[in-house]
């Protein structure tokens, strides 16, 4: 049943991104001939055409980079909203629990979201655009294989931020659906309020963890100390304990937020 | 004959107000059922209920012996109120995602049900007229041989004419096997059809009895009788 829903929605995806992706691929190969082109009339008297069309095309190419992004994500944000919609009334009738929706969506929203960043970069690359190009370079260079390890751990970051991202923005659609009516402003409502009351939770815990440190017998400061004295005398494991750290932490706000937007759609839907 | 669908001490609140109070019927499958009442008496609530769309306070339904759940959803067939087929789609891929989905899904039917409505298989839903989108639901639903059918409202807001198609489409198609369960408020239209008749009244179950027996009882026709106990 999964891969049937998962099939549906990226071919619901798709039917709108392929045109966009297939755009901006046109568009910075045809940047890429005109500023070609441009080169062999260097030395020229005056501007040529070629100037100008390579600064239009340069344009186009750069504003449909962006229409490749920021359409994937509204257009990932509306499929959820539209299940929580009218079209819930059809999707939750089919034989497939809420969980399989949800992680239908969220594998579509994740997979096209990174398509999208590579083909973004595929086209800056190939419109190759001084600035842009060197930008895309500065990027393989950090993703190279030459170290590997670091290349995994940015790239597990970049999923699990990606997740945590939409799931966030799941959550806040849930929530928002509980209201009879005007569930978009209730639902963005929520993702300012509920951000707002995260950050302060989140400042509480430091202080209050700073607090209990500072507070704590000198014998186990002094403990702590040398602890993190000789876990940086071995820098590579303690920048690893850090990344694997920083990791879990992701994977438990994922597992939270996941697990609240289950509940919300399984046991409180409110269809309009 | 074993019940296909049981509602025992059904109850649903939606925050302090009580849409539906312990609700216990049976229905047996082969019966044509209507789901009567005025508006806010919870026909809706019941049938979300039903199809699994909402989770009751107290009570359960079971349908074959389930809950609502993947396994009833696949024996339900359930058309909602409202239209739910994603505009961005055409008619070809709305009939092939529900042969996917549903196995007792009869795509030849469903074919020839859609070109009777002169729906050309590339046409977007979201260029249809409204009532053509209420007639290709009510197409889609009663493709499947279901063991249940819940159509909520399958008249509301269509002219006369449609009407009849609609009436038509569900007495040709519906497996004689399974049960129909019909909400609305238009009884004259299909009170010749119903075999038996489930009455709410501000959330609770007022009667639930056979449209016969009913008219031999009060004198009245089905019509009348609903009249005559909503009068204002």
């Amino acid at each position: 049943m999964m891969n049937k829903l998962l099939k549906y929605e990226c071919m619901a995806v798709g039917r709108i991104l392929v045109p966009i992706w297939a755009g901006t691929a046109v568009f910075s190969l045809l940047t890429s001939l005109v500023s070609r082109l441009d080169d062999s009339f260097a030395g020229a008297v005056g501007i040529p055409i070629t100037s100008v069309l390579e600064n239009f095309f340069e344009v186009l190419t750069a504003l449909f980079v962006f229409a490749t992004i920021a359409a994937c994500v509204m257009l990932n944000i509306q499929r959820f909203y539209k299940l929580l919609g009218d079209q819930g009334y059809l999707m939750f009738s089919l034989p497939a629990t809420p969980w399989q929706h949800m992680a239908a969506k969220l594998l579509c929203a994740c997979g096209t979201t990174i398509a999208s960043i590579l083909i973004a970069m595929g086209c800056v690359w190939m419109a190759n655009t001084t600035g842009e190009s060197e930008a895309a370079q500065a990027f393989w260079v950090q993703f190279s294989l030459r170290d590997t390890m670091n290349t995994v751990f940015l790239v597990l970051l970049l999923v699990l931020s990606l997740i945590s991202a939409y799931l966030y923005l799941y959550l806040c659609m849930a929530i928002g659906s509980r209201w009879p009516q005007q569930r978009m402003l209730a639902s963005i409502a929520t993702y300012f309020v509920l951000g707002f009351i995260l950050q302060m939770t989140l400042v509480i815990l430091f202080v209050a963890g700073a607090v209990l440190v500072a507070n704590l017998p000198q014998s186990v400061q002094d403990g702590f100390a040398r602890f993190f004295l000789e876990a940086a005398m071995n820098q590579t494991a303690f920048a690893w304990g850090i990344a694997g750290i920083i990791l879990l932490l992701f994977a438990v706000a994922d597992g939270i937020l996941w697990a609240v937007t289950q509940y919300l759609i399984t046991k409180k839907l409110n269809l309009p | 004959m074993q019940a296909i669908y049981q509602a025992k001490g059904l109850c649903k609140n939606y925050g302090r107000r009580t849409a539906l109070e312990n609700m216990n019927f049976e229905i047996l499958p082969g019966r044509l059922v209507g789901l009567l009442g005025p508006n806010g008496s919870g026909k809706t609530t019941l049938l979300k209920l039903s199809a699994g769309l909402l989770v009751p306070s107290a009570g359960c339904v079971l349908i074959e012996g389930n809950t609502p759940g993947v396994a009833t959803k696949t024996v339900t067939s359930y058309l909602p109120d409202r239209l739910a087929l994603p505009g961005e789609m055409r008619v070809d891929d709305m009939v092939s995602l529900y042969g996917e989905f549903f196995a007792d899904f009869d795509t030849a039917k469903a074919s020839a049900m859609l070109a009777d409505l002169k729906l050309d298989p590339r046409q977007r839903i979201g260029a249809m007229s409204k009532g053509t989108r209420e007639k290709m639901q009510l197409c889609l639903a009663m493709s499947r041989a279901a063991r249940l059918y819940l159509l909520d409202e399958p008249l509301g807001g269509v002219d006369p004419a449609a009407r009849e198609y609609i009436l038509n489409t569900i007495l040709r198609n519906y497996n004689e096997n399974a049960a129909v369960v019909i909400s609305t408020h238009l009884v004259e239209d299909v009170e010749r059809m119903l075999d038996e008749v489930l009455i709410l009244k501000e959330g609770r179950l007022l009667l639930h009895r056979g449209v016969d027996e009913l008219r031999e009882e009060s004198g009245m026709s089905l019509d009348e009788y609903f009249r005559d106990v909503f009068r204002c």
